[in-house]
């Protein structure tokens, strides 16, 4: 019997080669496909912002339609690939954390003070065990109270002192 | 306390707090007296221990001063047969404290082995088949099964579905509806007949092979404590990403999931809390979409969800039953209207089968159920 479905039928891919990112002079980021109307203000999500975040990023207009999805943010041409790593970066602002100071418990929050490439921080996370992700290779990604991502890249890199607090809490 | 924690709501809801700290409180209290009755013998026997060790040291020195004084042996001999006497008495002392530790340990592994140790009611004959690759071809021959010996819950039942055919499966409750889609998937093994899909008899083919070839949806879908992607590719590992989404989409899962702090790559959390009933009910349907099988089993698929949610999810299912070979339970009879044919179970037999319309004109079971139905909806209206 003929298979009834073909899955991938149901993925909305961008063809790389024909679609153009760029930004307005409003700073909007702007999508051109070919044969469609230009769309401002695209608003970028990654589908697997840990695994994969080059790959598969979903392109949505401002009022959250999905316009399609772009397999491979290499695949696109140096200035589309600019401007939506640039997008990118603002959409998933997350800075890294070169040094932890202190970790300290109130009433069972944990809150961190840190050093990070951005200048030093504070912030509380509401469960060490919900809101810390340790990935392969040392990499821990935290989410704070507020919602805010901040990355260790390598946590057996750090200074003694720092590493020993993560260790704690990992 | 296995119970209790995950039932706090109805434990604060119904006000017993009272009465399971109570019952807690007594519980721990004989655990308590318990540990007091094993410490006690503990604290027993160490020093009965001691006692020994030391007499059996006052004999040695009382043996062995004589004999020095008595010159029938050396000082030095002596001193060393002393040396090593305590060298030995170390070892001893440690085994003994061995022992309890010993005997928690054996009592627990004894409970391990027993699960361990506990044969499946299910298993491959001996020279069981690989099932090849179905088209969904389902036949029941005279089939009865009982879960207990003398109370059957499926009575000679016989029927044929069709490759591709959607059947939806209705009766009142205790019908044996479940039982008949648990003997699909050969959970159970049937008294009598024959259960055949595309002409193989699943008894005797491998029950990999089989339920590799079999989708399940079920009413409370179980999700593991990792990533949605990881969930999603449960039954297809090697699923790739184009793959995962794409599932994700037939499921309208994907703007949801989109909408999630990390995407795919979100942690749905221990028995999946942090998703909503629907949403969980969509990843699995995703899940099912992936393995793309040929015989699909929904059983209440979209049983306690609001409209707008059963509607979404109504309309992934429409994707997922296209051209397979479905078995649909629902006690909301509308949710079955797109089924080719309906079989009415009742007492384990096979009452009434048709469609809708010829069901209705029967004025049968099917019938008075649907009429039923109607009329709680013309009351929950008013």
């Amino acid at each position: 019997m003929e298979n009834p479905y073909k899955l991938t039928d149901e993925l909305n891919l961008l063809d790389a080669t024909t679609t153009r990112l760029y930004h307005d002079d409003f700073d909007d980021l702007v999508l051109e496909v070919a044969g469609r109307d230009p769309e401002r203000g695209i608003l970028v999500v990654r589908c697997f912002p840990i695994s994969a975040g080059d790959r598969f990023i979903a392109l949505h207009t401002c009022k959250e339609k999905e316009l399609g999805i772009l397999e491979d943010l290499a695949a696109l041409d140096p200035d589309s690939r600019n401007a939506l790593a640039n997008a990118l970066a603002r959409a998933y602002f997350r800075p890294q954390i070169t040094a932890v100071y202190a970790i300290t418990e109130e009433h069972h929050i944990p809150r961190w003070q840190v050093d990070t490439d951005r200048g030093p921080r504070t912030f509380e996370i509401r469960s060490s065990r919900r809101d810390i992700r340790v990935l392969s290779q040392g990499r821990v990604l935290i989410r704070d109270a507020d919602g805010n991502q901040y990355e260790i890249p390598n946590y057996r890199r750090l200074d003694v002192d720092s590493r020993a607090l993560v260790e704690d809490q990992v | 306390m296995a119970d209790v924690i995950p039932g706090v709501r109805v434990v604060k809801a119904f006000a017993q707090e009272h009465r399971e700290v109570d019952k807690f409180e007594s519980r721990s209290k004989d655990l308590l007296q318990g540990e007091l009755r094993a410490a006690r013998t503990r604290s027993l026997f160490s020093p009965l221990m001691s006692f020994l060790t030391s007499l059996g040291t006052l004999i040695i020195w009382w043996v062995g001063g004589n004999k020095v004084l008595g010159q029938s042996m050396s000082l030095g001999e002596f001193v060393a047969f002393t040396g090593y006497m305590w060298q030995f008495y170390g070892p001893v002392e440690s085994l003994c404290r061995l022992n309890h530790r010993f005997q928690r340990a054996a009592t627990s592994a004894e409970r391990v082995f027993e699960v361990l140790d506990s044969q499946p009611d299910v298993d491959d004959a001996p020279d069981a088949k690989q099932l090849p690759s179905i088209n969904g071809h389902v036949e029941f021959r005279n089939v009865s099964f009982a879960y207990e010996p003398g109370k059957p819950v499926i009575e000679n039942l016989s029927f044929t579905v069709e490759p591709g055919e959607m059947i939806g499966l209705a009766g009142h409750s205790g019908a044996g509806k479940s039982t008949l889609i648990n003997l699909i998937c050969r959970f159970y093994e049937i008294d009598e007949g024959s259960i055949l899909v595309d002409g193989h008899d699943i008894r005797e083919v491998q029950l990999r092979s089989l339920r590799d070839q079999v989708g399940v949806v079920l009413q409370e879908p179980f999700l593991f404590n990792c990533s949605v992607a990881d969930n999603i590719a449960y039954g297809k590992p090697e699923a790739s990403l184009n793959e995962i989404i794409a599932a994700a989409m037939a499921a309208n899962a994907h703007d949801f999931i989109c909408g999630l702090p990390d995407g795919y790559d979100s942690i749905v959390g221990e028995r999946a809390v942090r998703l909503s009933g629907g949403e969980r009910q969509r990843l699995s349907i995703a899940r099912a979409i992936l393995r793309n099988p040929r015989v699909l089993i929904l059983d209440e698929a979209t049983a306690s969800m609001d409209t707008e949610t059963e509607a979404q999810i109504q309309e992934a299912l429409a994707r997922l039953v296209k051209g397979r070979t479905t078995f649909a339970i629902a006690h909301r009879l509308s949710t079955l209207r797109n089924a080719d044919r309906l079989f009415i179970i009742e007492k384990g037999r096979l009452e009434e089968m048709g469609t809708h319309d010829e069901l209705v004109a029967l004025d049968g079971i099917y019938a008075r159920l649907v009429h039923m139905q109607t009329e709680m909806g013309r009351i929950r209206a008013l």
